[in-house]
C-alpha cells in the first residue's frame, strides 16, 4: 500500500481532494490528498513514504468500574501521525463509532494544521469507542483516568500534548491533567491544553477561532484592496465561531449583513446591529437568535443566506452547506471557512471557475490550535499573559500565516485550498530532511 | 413531498394529537428518570430541580434522555424511520465545549427515513408542540418555542452525503445513534 506511489490519484479541477468520502474510507482520502500535494511538490519518494505512515499508533483496552458493579472494557486509541517539527499535538474524542482509521486521518489533518500556521507541532489525534452521553460523570472520569494512565507512555509535555475534541471538554482535560501530575508526582498540567483557567488554561481560547477568521478575512481583503468599512459580510452559524467572528469583523468595521443559527436567519442590507444580537443571544435560554426583532431586519432561510449579495460569505455552521446545488448562485466573491468542511468537492470547484476565492478551513479556523499552543508556551514558562497579550499573538501568527500561504499561491498560482495543503506538506518534509532519519 | 403508500406511515398520519401528547409525556418523564439516574439524584422530582436551576448537567443527560426516548417512539410510529441520531450543532469540534451552557436543551435529531412524508413531518411537529408545552410547564414556559430540531433525511441524502445526510459519516462532526431500527 505505501509503495503504490505510481498510482497516484487524479488532480480535481480545484487541486485537492476534499474529505468527503464515507468514514471507513477516511485514511485512505487523507492519503489521497498527501499523494496528490507530494506529486506537485515532485516530494523525495522516501519523504513521502514517511509522510504515509503515523509515526506511532497504540491502541489500548480501558476496563472500567461501572456505578452498578459491573465492569465494561472499552477501546482508546492514540496516533501520532508525525513529530517531525515538534511534539505531536491533537485532540481525543469520545464516540461509540471511533475507530483506528478515523484518528489516523484526524491525526494526519492536525500534523498539516499545525505546520500551515507554522506552530511548532506534529500532528496526533485520539479517541475513545464510548457513548459519553449514557456514563454517569463518575463513570466518564473514571475511563478518562485509566484511558490516561493506559497512553501515558506515548504522552508528555515534550512528546505528545492531548486537547479536547467531540465530547470531551475542560473537565476531560483537568482530569487527564491531575492523573498525569498524581502518577508523576509533579504537577504537569502542560500535559493537555484546553483545561479550565485556574489549572492553567488561556485567556483569549473561547473566542480565538472565531477572531481567527476574523483576522484571515480582514487580511484577504487587504489582498483584494477592499476596505472593511466597504465591505458586507454574512455569517452562517452563530455558535462560538459565527458569532465570535462576526462580532470581530463588526468591530473592524465590516458590514455583517446576514447572520444566522439553526432557528433561521436575519438580514439587514443596511447591516445589523451585532452588539444588539449578542445581547439577545446571551439572554436567550438557549442562545439563539430565534425571537430577535428590529427595525429593518427581515427573516431569512440558511439557505437563502448563503446566496445573500454579500462581499464575503463565513460558513461557521456544519460542514456540506456549500454544495453543487447552491455555489452557482453564491454572490459572495470571499469566502472563509470557518466551519470545519463547509465546501463538497463539486461546489469547491464550481467556485473556483467562478473566480470566487476560499480561504480553506485548515488556514481560516486555527485561530483555536493557536491559542492552545499559546497555552502550553504558558505552562511551560509558569508565566501567563493577559488577554490582550494572548490576542495580539494571535494576530501575528495568523497575519504571518495567511501572507505565507498567499504568497505561496500567487507564486505556484494555484487555488488557497491547495496552496495551504502544499505548503504544510513541504514544511513538515523539509523538517524531515533537515533531521535526517535516524540513527 | 412524496406520496404516503406504506401503511406504516397512514398509521404514523393518523396519530391523534392526545396520542402525541401521551407519547411525549412518556419521553419526558423517562428523560427525568434517566438524568436523575445518571446524576443519583435519587428522584425525578430531583432531576426537574436541577433543570430548573440551569444544571448544565442535568441538561446534558435530560437531553441525552430525551432524544433516545423521541427516536424509539419515532421508530415506533413509522416503519419508514431508519435510525436516529443527536448532533451537536457547532463548527468545530473543539470549539463545541466552549460556549456559555445552555440552560435548557434544544435537542438536535437527524432522522434518518426511507423517505420523507408528511406524515412524518407532522408527527415531528406535534411531538414538538407536545414537548415544548410540557417542558415550559416543568422548567419556565416563557422560554420554549420548540424543544426539538430534527432534520430528516433519506437514503439518498446519505448515500451521497447531501446535506444533514453528510454528518452521518463526517469526519469532524459525529451525530450519536440514539436509535436503529433492528
Amino acid at each position: 500500500m505505501e509503495h503504490r506511489l505510481e498510482q497516484l490519484p487524479v488532480a480535481t479541477p480545484s487541486g485537492l481532494t476534499l474529505l468527503q468520502t464515507p468514514k471507513q474510507d477516511l485514511w485512505d482520502t487523507v492519503l489521497s490528498q498527501l499523494d496528490d500535494v507530494a506529486q506537485r511538490l515532485n516530494l523525495d519518494p522516501g519523504i513521502h513514504m514517511i509522510l504515509r505512515r503515523p509515526e506511532r499508533e497504540l491502541t489500548v483496552s480501558i476496563p472500567v468500574v461501572m456505578d452498578d458493579g459491573h465492569i465494561e472494557v472499552f477501546t482508546g486509541y492514540r496516533v501520532q501521525h508525525s513529530s517531525a517539527r515538534g511534539p505531536c499535538k491533537g485532540g481525543i474524542r469520545y464516540h461509540p463509532e471511533v475507530n483506528l482509521n478515523e484518528v489516523r486521518a484526524l491525526a494526519a489533518l492536525m500534523t498539516w494544521k499545525c505546520a500551515v500556521v507554522g506552530i511548532p507541532y506534529g500532528g496526533a489525534k485520539g479517541g475513545v469507542e464510548c457513548d459519553p452521553s449514557g456514563l454517569s460523570e463518575d463513570e466518564l472520569c473514571r475511563l478518562t483516568r485509566r484511558f490516561t494512565a493506559a497512553i501515558l507512555p506515548i504522552l508528555g509535555p515534550r512528546r505528545d500534548i492531548p486537547a479536547p475534541d467531540v465530547n470531551t471538554n475542560p473537565q476531560v482535560m483537568a482530569w487527564i491533567a491531575d492523573t498525569v501530575t498524581m502518577l508523576e508526582g509533579k504537577a504537569v498540567m502542560e500535559i493537555v491544553t484546553g483545561k479550565p483557567i485556574p489549572l492553567g488554561g488561556s485567556l483569549g481560547r473561547k473566542e480565538a477561532t472565531g477572531r481567527g477568521v476574523a483576522i484571515v478575512t480582514a487580511e484577504l481583503l487587504k489582498r483584494k484592496r477592499r476596505r472593511l468599512a466597504d465591505t458586507t459580510v454574512a455569517v452562517q452559524g452563530y455558535g462560538n465561531v459565527g458569532s465570535f467572528a462576526a462580532t470581530f469583523l463588526h468591530q473592524m468595521g465590516c458590514k455583517i449583513v446576514a447572520v444566522s443559527d439553526v432557528s433561521g436567519g436575519l438580514y439587514n442590507p443596511a447591516g445589523l446591529d451585532i452588539p444588539g444580537i449578542n445581547q439577545h443571544v446571551a439572554n436567550h435560554p438557549r442562545h439563539l437568535l430565534e425571537g430577535y426583532q428590529a427595525p429593518g431586519v427581515d427573516y431569512i432561510t440558511n439557505d437563502e443566506l448563503l446566496v445573500s449579495d454579500v462581499d464575503v460569505l463565513i460558513p461557521a455552521a456544519l460542514e456540506h452547506q456549500i454544495r453543487a446545488d447552491n455555489a452557482p448562485h453564491i454572490r459572495a466573491r470571499m469566502i472563509v471557512e470557518g466551519a470545519n468542511g463547509p465546501t463538497t468537492r463539486e461546489a469547491d470547484d464550481i467556485l473556483q471557475d467562478r473566480g470566487i476565492v476560499v480561504v480553506p478551513d485548515i488556514l481560516a479556523n486555527a485561530g483555536g490550535v493557536v491559542v492552545s499552543y499559546f497555552e502550553w508556551v504558558q505552562d511551560l514558562q509558569y508565566f501567563f499573559w493577559d488577554e490582550a497579550e494572548v490576542n495580539r499573538n494571535l494576530k501575528t501568527i495568523m497575519v504571518r500565516a495567511f501572507a505565507e500561504v498567499w504568497d505561496f499561491c500567487q507564486e505556484r498560482k494555484v487555488p488557497l485550498r491547495l496552496g495551504a495543503y502544499m505548503l504544510a506538506v513541504s514544511r513538515v518534509a523539509e523538517a524531515v530532511r533537515a533531521r535526517g532519519i535516524f540513527p | 413531498m412524496t406520496t404516503e403508500t406504506s401503511s406504516n406511515v397512514k398509521l404514523a398520519l393518523q396519530t391523534p394529537s392526545s396520542e402525541v401528547a401521551e407519547v411525549a409525556e412518556v419521553a419526558l418523564s423517562r428523560a427525568l428518570e434517566f438524568c436523575a439516574q445518571k446524576m443519583a439524584l435519587g428522584s425525578p422530582e430531583a432531576a426537574a430541580d436541577c433543570l430548573r436551576r440551569g444544571d448544565s448537567h442535568a441538561c446534558g443527560y435530560f437531553q441525552y434522555g430525551l432524544a433516545r426516548e423521541v427516536a424509539g417512539c419515532l421508530g415506533e410510529l413509522d416503519e419508514g424511520i431508519r435510525a436516529v441520531y443527536l448532533y451537536d450543532d457547532e463548527a468545530t469540534p473543539e470549539d463545541a465545549c466552549l460556549g456559555a451552557a445552555r440552560k435548557v436543551p434544544l435537542t438536535h435529531l437527524i432522522v434518518w427515513a426511507r423517505q420523507k412524508t408528511a406524515a412524518l413531518d407532522s408527527l415531528l411537529a406535534g411531538l414538538d408542540r407536545a414537548l415544548a408545552e410540557m417542558l415550559g410547564d416543568l422548567v419556565d414556559r416563557s422560554q420554549f418555542s420548540h424543544a426539538l430540531d430534527c432534520q430528516v433525511v433519506e437514503d439518498v441524502e446519505v448515500e451521497t452525503r447531501t446535506g444533514f445526510g453528510a454528518l452521518l459519516s463526517s469526519l469532524h462532526h459525529r451525530p450519536i445513534e440514539v436509535w436503529k431500527r433492528a
